[in-house]
């Protein structure tokens, strides 16, 4: 079968998939497939797209590489061992430790950094992450600060100019890009302390925490003139023992967390929590701020389910997604999912 | 006192809980507090012929992930376990593990199975143990039962260092008065034929004219004003310990006649080499 005929059938499957069995919702939402890519299909080091509208990065099981709004692969790689990735720059580094090699987003290389670290890469910043060392780079390899740490690092949120550290000693960090220790915590109040999700919004003004076992609790800070204070804290009813993924949404006035019965959402303005979707990990989660919606993808092992809810979690949409490997991400009506080495792109539209 | 107490705590810890290694048969690959990758380990790398890894301790899960579920995986898939009595042991590089996870775990229970996940290019158990009453990563060779190690520590060299020049000492030496920086290369192995694993000692002392000069013991490492110093002895940082391959000893000022150097290396298991050093100078 040749190429075409190939992606002929793949979205001809697509098209079985999403539309076998439509699932009436009163106020109808509908995902019109587009186009799919077959990754394993795919020759590697492949650039062909429109670079103009910005590209998006995906990593999705062994695969990782970047795509245009319009959804036409522009790079894609294999991972050695593991990829740090962001939309601007992507390190490609194996398993045994050395160099790091920063690559720009079409393959070119940008800089390289001696560590034995771990590489996270966020807009364009960089963390590198070791048993004894937390360094935080540009994209450039410029070194901005670099802290020895004694304690067990569970959770890391970059956002511009600051990073937040969450320990398994129960302390964080949050540190500017000059190193300053801009806020430096420790919740306590529980029998074992331990963080085990934080997260500071885009623009900067809150950070959230999930810390503390018996009880455990979601503590809520704000920044106050030049100080981040305590405002909230609630006992959660699950107490996670592992790294609790943690989400604002883009506009900063919701955190999304999950539970073992779907996804905590709270809102910083009205303080208040409501608990949507259902049971799984969350992989993603996006609100979109005009219509109040939801759109989340919740992976349950061998299987995902991208969801659609109104602000009062109603289902505007749910689809099972087969596989083992996910990827979602959504920009306005544009949705893209991965699952296991299938990429593919949806339009939302209305009933 | 903080000190009495932790002194106490491990002398006692034997009798009063019953630890054993998290590998039965294990061995030592890399040992506290050595060199790795400029900075202080804070742990042991332990292999062993079995590939269980049950907890050292009897004690709670707290965290526990495999690389894809955690945010910068540096010990690989991880487990880590709190103790009755405020340790805290970690135990990385391990096999991924799935389904539930046994919160509460006995000495005979398996926490995990050894493996080379994270980015280590060999099979073996990271095990550390943190005392969270002292805010600080303890040896664990302290704790664990004796290897059945034999070996003393090997003094391979020692050379003083000045301003002017680079000594290499022999058992006896010409030298020249003055201040000089003492510099010593020391490992530990634990005897086996059948392996060449070569760690750094327990204990390091210098002497000098018969009077203590400096004394490094690498029980605990601790955060002090934003650095990692190792505490037990002299408490010393990463940069001022660690030349190279070499271990910075101390500082001596050379009169002029006939003086003595004295380097005594121990292991965990009490087993003791000793170098002396003539230095005549001019």
């Amino acid at each position: 079968m040749g190429k075409k005929g190939y992606f002929a059938t793949l979205f001809v499957l697509l098209l079985f998939v999403f539309f076998l069995f439509p699932i009436p919702t009163g106020e109808e939402r509908y995902l019109v497939p587009e186009r799919v890519i077959d990754l394993d299909n795919q020759s590697i080091f492949h650039h062909t797209a429109d670079r103009d509208s910005g590209l998006y990065a995906f990593s999705l099981g062994d695969y990782f590489g970047y795509f245009s709004g319009n959804f036409r692969l522009s790079y894609s790689g294999i991972k050695n061992f593991g990829v740090a990735i962001g939309d601007l720059a992507f390190i490609n580094y194996s398993k045994v430790p050395g160099i790091l090699d920063i690559q720009n987003n079409n393959g070119e290389g940008r800089s390289i950094i001696e560590t034995a670290g771990y590489p996270v890469i966020r807009d364009d910043r960089i963390v590198i992450l070791s048993e004894d060392y937390i360094s935080f780079y540009d994209l450039e390899g410029n070194l901005f600060w670099e802290k020895e740490i004694l304690s067990f690092v569970t959770s890391l949120s970059i956002t511009r100019g600051l990073v937040l550290i969450g320990y398994l000693d129960g302390s964080c960090e949050l540190i500017a890009d000059s190193g300053e220790v801009v806020l430096a915590y420790r919740p306590g109040g529980s029998r074992i302390e331990a963080i085990y999700s934080a997260a500071v919004s885009g623009d900067s003004q809150t950070v959230a925490l999930i810390a503390g076992l018996d009880p455990q609790r979601f503590i809520i800070l704000e920044k106050r003139k030049n100080e981040y204070k305590t405002v909230q804290h609630f006992e959660l009813d699950a107490q996670y023992r592992r790294t609790v993924d943690m989400y604002f949404s883009s506009d900063n006035t919701e955190i999304f967390f999950e539970n073992p019965e779907g996804v905590n959402v709270y809102n910083i303005f009205s303080q208040e929590f409501k608990t949507i979707g259902g049971s799984g990990r969350l992989e993603n989660i996006y609100l979109d701020e005009s219509s109040g919606f939801y759109s989340l993808l919740l992976n349950e092992g061998n299987r995902a389910v991208l969801k659609v809810l109104t602000p009062a979690n109603r289902n505007l949409y749910e689809k099972e997604i087969p596989g083992e490997d996910f990827y979602f991400r959504k920009e306005g009506d544009n949705y893209y999912i991965g699952f296991d080495s299938k990429l593919m792109f949806l339009k939302m539209e209305n009933g | 006192m903080k000190k009495i107490l932790a002194v106490l705590l491990f002398s006692l810890s034997p009798s009063l809980f019953a630890f054993q290694w998290p590998i039965a048969g294990g061995f030592l690959t890399a040992s506290f507090g050595e060199n790795s990758r400029e900075s202080f380990l804070k742990g042991i790398h332990i292999s062993g012929p079995g590939s269980i890894v049950s907890p050292f301790l009897s004690g709670e899960l707290i965290y526990y992930g495999n690389v894809e579920d955690q945010q910068a995986p540096v010990l690989g898939n991880v487990k880590v376990l709190h103790h009755e009595n405020g340790f805290r042991s970690i135990y990385g590089h391990l096999e991924p593990f799935s389904g539930e996870q046994k919160v509460y775990l006995e000495e005979r229970d398996q926490l995990g199975l050894i493996g080379d996940s994270g980015r280590t290019d060999e099979k073996n158990l990271f095990f550390m143990v943190y005392d969270t009453k002292m805010n600080q990563y303890v040896n664990p060779q302290i704790i664990l039962p004796p290897s059945g190690d034999s070996t003393p520590p090997r003094i391979e060299s020692v050379t003083l260092k000045s301003l002017e020049s680079l000594v290499f000492l022999n058992d006896r030496n010409s030298l020249r008065s003055g201040r000089v920086q003492v510099y010593a290369r020391i490992v530990d192995s634990d005897g086996s034929v059948s392996r060449t694993i070569e760690t750094v000692p327990y204990s390091i002392t210098m002497f000098y004219l018969g009077n203590e000069i400096n004394q490094i013991k690498f029980d605990t490492l601790k955060e002090e004003n934003g650095k990692l110093v190792l505490r037990g002895g002299h408490p010393v940082t990463f940069k001022d310990l660690y030349n190279d391959e070499s271990l910075f000893l101390g500082e001596i000022y050379l009169n002029r006649g006939i003086g003595y150097l004295e380097i005594s290396a121990s292991d965990i298991s009490g087993n003791n080499s000793v170098r002396t050093f003539q230095l005549n100078i001019d």
